[in-house]
């Protein structure tokens, strides 16, 4: 198979270059104006798109033969989703919704260790304090909708029962705390919150296995500044890798020929999307049939 | 000028935690004068008491009134099968004597309701015996108090003990027995993994619940008032047999309109190299506090260590000295303890409500 072109959109020039560095089977091209893809030859490319997704763009990009990974950041919607998978289908290529965050390196490491070491997850507990978000949208926060796809990513099945509660502070932000139960006895809980001061944000990720248990929190990897009084922690990264990771899944998967559809995955993350919304309205615990 | 009365204490039964004897011991104005339980007790129960009194060189007395009468008590601490916990406290506090006593509370909604009735109209002080002392607890109250993250708004309580107990779910041969609750935490007292003792099988949640539920009251000072909660039988063959869970993760609606939450389990010894992951997350208008229930701590490795030994030990640790010293002073001044009766009945009864919703699959109100 010839070598792919990975034409990247709505990413930073950062972001591009770690990814060139790092991919293997492709060759990146950063494109600043992603309106103008089409200005750019070659039918097997793959677009990897940082931004929010254009239905109409995209699916100008899927009827060029162009393969389509698009960054859940923010998440489209469920019928966004739907629409383009159908329009993949049609054309005969591939198009993915991935979300970053399940290629963190901590992340990546728990996933291979569930089913092995591990064995299965008994309970999954996501923590994430984001202080720098914008407003709220309607519905979810998107950094809650892509905790939810990790979760139910990383228990390897579905739940039946979903329980939320939260607090809201006028304009300037929600506490959420959501509550899944899995068919097997294992359970999740999740909290997302956005009202702190501006500065560094928190997440913290514990899975307690059938033979063992992994955290995964940022507590743990703080480095102390101390310039009189009391020290600043300070965070070391681990997300230089992240993107590349991703991109070299999706690049390792066409060449394998694998089918890299994320839309039934989707399907799930929003129908428990949409039980943490009802439990919200009806104060009680929704039952999700077994799908 | 500091009080210098010291207080008589009779263990009435030693069974189950003899740590919370030994506590109160480790406080100056406290002595540990007799071990007292009922005739009737078994034959293990007589020789673990046998043996507590003998290693304190204070007589063990098969009577609880007359050692209570008697040796001049004015505490009785409280540690016998969980089942038993209340009407040896009811029986001491009728005579007038103070109460510490070990987790639960109860086992049964009207024992505890007893006891409750018991404590008020004897006008005597209760302790249950608890970890909000811990340096780590201690320091994010202080935080907390001092306004450091404004009013707040969440808290959440990962609570796992890395222990086992017993064979793995699953290990039961087609044909053999369910493992009896009452004979596998006999056998497991001695290393100290024998959490629930008594004839009624108790989950994690109902006797380690009180823990990081006490943290929360203690921490913010609120109540529940709603639950929804998730339990399992994930790990131990004696739990499923016995249909009770080793792993729960309970929702608080709390007055005030603060949430929280907590995770809880004993969740295998292999899973943590120092005893389990202790951790507080609290969120307030101002800001937020991460805290490690261990620290502080210190990393000890050597050869051959030995596998169940932790390579990271707590120090600076005064949580026994400490609630001895509260309830000294509470005695003292005629004040509530940092667990009183009604403290530990609001516990009890969000326990018990968190068990109904994991049965029911529903939110449950805390009454």
């Amino acid at each position: 198979m010839p070598e792919l072109r990975l034409i990247m959109c709505q990413l930073n020039e950062a972001q591009c270059a770690g990814v060139a560095r790092r991919l293997r089977g492709a060759v990146v091209e950063p494109c600043a104006d992603f309106s103008q893809f089409h200005t750019l030859s070659g039918v097997r490319d793959v677009v990897m798109l940082g931004g929010k997704a254009e239905l109409a763009l995209i699916e100008r990009m899927l009827s060029g033969g162009r393969h389509v990974l698009l960054l859940a950041n923010p998440c489209p919607t469920s019928e966004v989703i739907e629409v383009l998978s159908d329009r993949a289908r049609s054309e005969g290529v591939q198009f993915a919704v991935v979300n970053p965050e399940r290629y963190l390196p901590s992340r990546q490491l728990i996933r291979k260790q569930l089913g092995g070491p591990l064995g299965e997850a008994g309970l999954i507990r996501l923590h994430r304090w984001d202080s720098s978000t914008s407003p709220e949208a309607p519905g979810l926060p998107d950094p809650l909708v892509r905790d939810l796809d990790l979760t139910l990513w990383l228990a390897g099945k579905e739940p039946n029962r979903v329980f939320a509660i939260e607090q809201k502070f006028n304009e300037e932000g929600r506490y959420l705390q959501v509550h899944l139960g899995f068919p097997t006895g294992a359970m999740a809980l999740l909290d997302y919150t956005n009202p702190l001061p501006s500065g560094e944000s928190y997440q913290s990720l514990s899975v307690i296995a059938a033979t063992g248990a992994a955290h995964a929190d940022d507590h743990q990897n703080m480095q102390l500044l101390y310039r009189g009084g009391f020290p600043q922690a300070l965070r070391t990264e681990e997300r230089a890798g992240q993107l590349a990771a991703l991109a070299q899944e999706f690049v390792d998967a066409l060449r394998e020929g694998r089918d890299l559809s994320t839309s039934s995955e989707w399907k799930t993350v929003f129908a428990v999307a949409d039980a943490v919304e009802r439990s919200l309205e009806l104060g009680k615990a929704i039952a999700l049939e077994d799908r | 000028m500091a009080h210098s009365r010291k207080y008589r204490c009779a263990v009435l039964s030693a069974v189950k935690h003899d740590y919370v004897a030994r506590g109160m011991a480790s406080h100056p104005r406290f002595e540990l004068v007799v071990v007292a339980d009922d005739p009737h007790a078994p034959q293990w129960a007589h020789e673990r008491n046998q043996q507590f009194a003998d290693a304190h060189s204070i007589p063990y007395i098969r009577d609880v009134e007359r050692a209570l009468k008697e040796f001049d008590i004015q505490v009785a601490i409280v540690s016998p099968e969980a089942e038993r916990h209340c009407s040896l406290s009811i029986r001491a506090a009728q005579l007038g004597k103070h109460i510490v006593q070990d987790k639960p509370l109860a086992t049964r909604r009207a024992d505890a309701d007893q006891l409750v009735e018991a404590i008020e109209k004897a006008g005597v002080r209760f302790l249950m015996w608890n970890r909000n002392f811990m340096p780590a607890v201690l320091h994010a109250r202080e935080q907390v108090a001092a306004g450091a993250i404004g009013t707040p708004y969440a808290i959440h309580v990962d609570f796992y003990f890395a222990k086992d107990s017993g064979p793995p779910r699953g290990s039961r041969q087609l044909g053999y027995p369910p493992i009896n609750w009452e004979a596998h935490q006999i056998a497991a007292h001695i290393d100290g993994a024998d959490g629930g003792l008594g004839r009624e099988p108790m989950g994690e949640l109902a006797v380690e619940g009180i823990y990081p539920l006490g943290y929360i009251c203690f921490i913010t000072g609120s109540t529940v008032q709603r639950v929804f909660a998730r339990s399992t039988a994930f790990f131990h063959q004696v739990h499923a047999d016995n249909g009770v869970e080793d792993l729960a993760s309970v929702s608080l609606e709390m007055a005030g309109g603060l949430i929280g939450s907590i995770a809880i389990g004993r969740i295998g010894l292999a899973s943590h190299p120092s005893g389990g992951e202790i951790k507080l997350h609290v969120l307030g208008s101002l800001g937020a506090l991460v805290i490690s229930e261990a620290r502080p701590e210190v990393g000890i490795y050597h050869k051959n260590q030995a596998p169940k030994e932790s390579r990271q030990r707590r120090v600076a640790g005064e949580n026994d000295f400490l609630l001895a010293d509260d309830f000294a002073l509470a005695l003292d001044e005629k004040r509530d303890t940092v667990m009183g009766i009604r403290a530990s009945y609001a516990i009890f009864a969000t326990v018990e409500s968190a068990l109904e919703s994991c049965r029911t699959g529903q939110a449950v109100e805390v009454r």
